[in-house]
């Protein structure tokens, strides 16, 4: 049985309340709904909370109550999160034992990564990226260790030192093609040292650009130029415009590769490939 | 003593983790929730791209199947983005982004029980 302790209820520093609680119920026993579904529904059995309606709604998703489970139409499906197939319970996980688990899963992803980079991919302040790195530290979970003509203090788990030690002794070659989107793991956690790692400044589009897909072009282990790509959905046509090569990089060999990739992208989206002549810089 | 390493090592450690490279990449349906854990959940709108380039030959329909079982959930983790990742890993993601979210307009400090 769900207890609301009165004093809670009055006190702004706790919002949620009897009319949360109402929500929540009205959810977990008639869900999941899209919010427009819940807005609707709720108000009908509780027309008194007809205006507060979907702010409870948000408030019970941020307090991680509900959570999104799928989608009808297009839009987003919620649920109380203790319908989902797994027996989630987000009050048994505190928050600096999970702050410590998405640090170490950082370093997992990325290897040798600066409190900078941290902060910037989770989207922590300096301040607590530091807290969190000195209980790892003294938990001996993560080492410091230094990168070649970088200055900065970078981290890494001590589970990583193996594959770092492996690859330091035995770097394999690398010459494949990746077309990567905007949003792309890669393209998040270097954001700010693409050009000093992987040699190529490519910057995420702005709203105002009007771009869809700015594509980062991997070769290897090296950023060698970018595309905007179109392919909309009443197009037949998948479009490589503006493509930009990095004239060290331009072979035979690598525009073919280049050219087989947006193929085997344009073929995904059922489309037909239109692929204008690079400008190398 | 501290261990110095080259961009390339740390380069290659990376493409390797992030499923980039040819040896790392998935093969069938079975694979997707291991590429999704392995790189830290995928963005929102552009997944099926960040999917394709980590598969041999990525079906769209196999992103779904996880998703339409509860296996690959949506959440604003990482920066406040709508990120998809694996459901077990949802309250980690959640608990350990909530400073992030509370930095947020109208966000207050949050009671993770009714009790």
């Amino acid at each position: 049985m769900w207890l609301v302790e009165e004093p809670h209820i009055r006190n702004a520093h706790f919002p949620l309340n009897n009319n949360h609680l109402l929500a929540f119920n009205f959810i977990e026993k008639y869900g999941p709904f899209t919010p427009s579904e819940f807005k609707k529904l709720f108000s009908i059995k509780f027309p008194q909370l007809k205006n507060m309606a979907r702010k409870l709604f948000y408030d019970l998703y941020n307090y991680g109550k509900i959570a999104r489970m799928g989608g009808k139409k297009q839009k987003p499906l919620y649920h109380a999160i203790e319908k989902l197939p797994y027996k989630l319970d987000l009050s048994q996980i505190g928050e600096k034992e999970a702050k410590e688990w998405l640090f170490l899963k950082c370093l997992s992803i990325y290897g040798p990564f600066t409190i900078k980079d941290i902060a910037h991919w989770v989207g922590w302040n300096i301040t607590e990226t530091k807290e969190i790195l000195g209980i790892l530290l003294e938990k001996k979970k993560v080492k410091k260790v230094k990168i070649e003509s970088h200055q900065e203090n970078h981290y890494v788990r001590v589970e990583d030192l193996a594959l770092l030690n492996l690859l330091s002794n035995d770097l394999p070659e690398s010459s494949f093609i990746r077309i990567l989107f905007n949003d792309d793991a890669l393209l998040l956690g270097y954001y700010r040292r693409l050009r000093n790692y992987f040699g190529y400044h490519w910057k995420y589009p702005q709203l105002s650009e009007g771009i869809v897909w700015r594509a980062a072009i991997l070769y290897g282990r090296n950023l060698i130029g970018e595309a905007i790509v179109e392919m909309y959905a009443k197009s037949r046509f998948f479009k490589v415009k503006k493509l930009i090569l990095r004239k060290e990089f331009v072979s035979s060999e690598i525009s073919f590769k280049i050219e087989d990739e947006f193929m085997r992208h344009a073929e995904f989206q059922n489309k037909i490939l239109e692929m204008a002549d690079p400008k190398l810089v | 003593m501290v261990e110095t390493y080259s961009k390339e090592v740390v380069k290659e450690f990376a493409l390797q983790r992030l499923r980039l490279t040819p040896s790392t990449l998935g093969k069938n349906k079975n694979d997707v929730p291991s590429v999704v854990r392995a790189i830290g959940g995928l963005q929102d709108g552009g997944h099926k791209i960040e999917l394709f380039n980590r598969f041999e030959n990525f079906k769209p329909e196999w992103f779904d199947y996880w998703y339409e079982n509860y296996a690959l959930i949506d959440g604003h983790v990482l920066r406040g983005a709508l990120r998809i990742v694996n459901v077990d890993e949802y309250p980690y993601f959640f608990m350990a982004t909530r400073s992030v979210a509370r930095r947020r307009a109208a966000y207050q400090k949050c009671p993770l029980s009714f009790k």
